[in-house]
């Protein structure tokens, strides 16, 4: 019998404050296994700390985060190391290494873990550029690229090594529209066809929307409300609505967003 | 106008200093830290030889020419000066021991740390702290990698390989042109001069002056490391840093060099 926790991810009451400013305050939030959460917070609202928090590049002041039924502040360095290698992070800028080639990048994790030969890992390398459509582009350096295309390639890294849960921080911004929605829709296949369970914060109402199946409000250091993607997008709670219109994401004339919200129950429903 | 009266004295000025003083015994606790780190890694080997080969290149062959241009200038002003005033009592043919001396124990060993150290120690900083602000920092450490034995142990082993190399460097060519220099403005034959030399600097001499080269290379590079892991606030902030270990690096290499020549004498070296 399975005996593995539904949620994969659990914080309980996690409070950290930085320089006496709280950014979180006794946050509580579940993502089960599987499903892609989106947090909508605006800017400096904690968002990426709380991602931090997760992978431990960050310690709470107060509070547990478990991954998978273990509590991640309490584990010795070499228990973290296997957490870290069945999640992955996808930062705001991309962090590719700027010394090493796109194929020295999305290597660099495999590399860390070892296990893997050569030949191995030059497959896994190219499957995952194949997999962003950079395929062919290993020798090219992080300088040459685009804002978008170093993201592809950052995501190709946080996908290299297998991982269970990826953690988006921001994954649209700094993006044109068109490139956005183009690493929203990156990200829904992805989570399709690897079969993770994704967390993405986010300030981007449409990113979020396009890319969840529940949508997690954090505002004041707190989740306010956690909500299914179409709930999100068709409750009549002021709360909602005012954040609807503030991101003129009222159901488009043509039923896109509707499209949208259809195609994530549907997603739902799948696992 | 009427003065303001003080707020609450000496203890509230004492108060409005904490927040300074705290994050002052924040980064001096960070960069011990940091040193026991390194040591304990350079305790456990094995290293990543290509990083630090890769790093030699950076911080040592890259530092070649600065650290020979500053020896050439600084030891034939030196012969300059000791010539002349040795002149006036007739002393100026040992001019070739004292010159080869002080080169040798530390002009040679400080000012290489100062300039090609200034050079490493800025390059060092930048580099990290862009990684710092860009996060590559943190997605080094999200993918169970460990920072420190990346990129900070391959830049200190090179910075104790490099400078002591950098500083025999700027020995030899430092004491050739003040050879010259003493034949030129003092009349002091090369022969005279180079025999002085040899007869005068001891191997205590040279291994005092090396010692304290690869010391410095060391100091510098885990200064430098320590002020680019933590670097915040964006390009303003990487520049703060790389200027800061400018100034902390050159302090650190004229205090220490103080300590190290008295406990060097304390032991007749």
């Amino acid at each position: 019998m399975d005996t593995s926790p539904v949620n994969i991810l659990e914080l309980e009451a996690v409070t950290k404050a930085f320089h006496g400013r709280t950014v979180l305050d006794a946050l509580s939030l579940s993502v089960r296994r599987g499903e892609a959460m989106a947090v909508l917070g605006s800017s400096g609202s904690g968002k990426s700390v709380l991602l931090k928090l997760l992978i431990r590049l960050l310690e709470p002041d107060a509070g547990s985060i478990t991954f998978d039924g273990r509590d991640v502040a309490l584990l010795p360095d070499d228990a973290l190391d296997t957490v870290r290698a069945r999640m992955s992070m996808l930062f705001q800028g991309g962090a590719l290494f700027d010394s090493m080639t796109v194929g020295e990048n999305v290597a660099y994790p495999l590399h860390v873990r070892g296990g893997l030969n050569e030949d191995a890992t030059a497959a896994r390398v190219h499957d995952r550029l194949t997999l962003v459509g950079l395929a062919g582009s290993e020798a090219r350096m992080p300088a040459e690229l685009s804002g978008g295309m170093r993201k592809r390639v950052a995501l190709a890294r946080a996908i290299a090594g297998n991982p269970e849960v990826i953690l988006y921080d921001e994954p649209t911004t700094g993006l044109d529209p068109l490139g956005a929605r183009r690493i929203d829709a990156l990200i829904r296949s992805l989570q399709r066809r690897l079969g993770v369970t994704s967390l993405v914060v986010t300030h981007d109402l449409a990113s979020a929307c396009s890319i969840a199946d529940r949508i997690a409000l954090l505002r004041d250091g707190r989740i306010q409300m956690v909500v299914t993607t179409a709930e999100f997008l068709t409750s009549e709670q002021p709360e909602l609505r005012e954040l609807r219109a503030a991101a003129a994401l009222v159901p488009a004339a043509d039923g896109s967003e509707t499209r949208a919200a259809d195609d994530r129950q549907e997603a739902a429903h799948a696992f | 106008m009427r003065r303001l009266p003080p707020q609450g004295g000496w203890f509230h000025a004492l108060a409005a200093r904490a927040p300074r003083a705290a994050a002052a015994l924040d980064s001096m606790g960070g960069f011990a830290a940091l040193v026991t780190g390194v040591a304990g890694r350079l305790a456990r080997r094995p290293f990543e030889l290509s990083a630090v080969v890769a790093q030699l290149e950076t911080i040592g062959v890259r530092s070649v020419s600065v650290s020979m241009l500053t020896a050439i200038f600084s030891c034939m002003v030196v012969t300059i000066q000791f010539t002349a005033q040795m002149a006036r009592f007739g002393a100026q043919d040992y001019v070739g021991e004292v010159v080869s001396v002080s080169q040798v124990r530390e002009l040679g060993p400080v000012l290489t740390a100062l300039i090609a150290g200034g050079r490493i120690g800025a390059g060092i900083t930048a580099e990290l702290g862009s990684m710092k602000v860009t996060e590559q920092i943190d997605a080094i450490r999200s993918m169970g990698a460990d920072p420190v034995r990346k990129l900070v142990i391959p830049r200190v082993i090179a910075g104790i390989v490099a400078m002591p190399i950098l500083t025999i460097a700027a020995n030899v060519v430092g004491i050739a042109s003040a050879m010259l220099m003493a034949r030129l403005q003092g009349g002091v034959a090369l022969a005279r001069f180079y025999h002085a030399s040899v007869r005068e600097v001891t191997t205590a001499d040279v291994l005092g002056g090396l010692g304290k080269a690869a010391f410095f290379g060391a100091l510098i590079t885990v200064i430098a490391c320590h002020q680019g892991l933590s670097a915040d606030g964006g390009t303003t902030g990487v520049g703060r840093a790389t200027t800061g270990t400018v100034v902390l690096a050159s302090l650190a290499t004229l205090v220490s060099d103080f300590a190290f020549t008295k406990v060097l004498l304390l032991f007749g070296v």
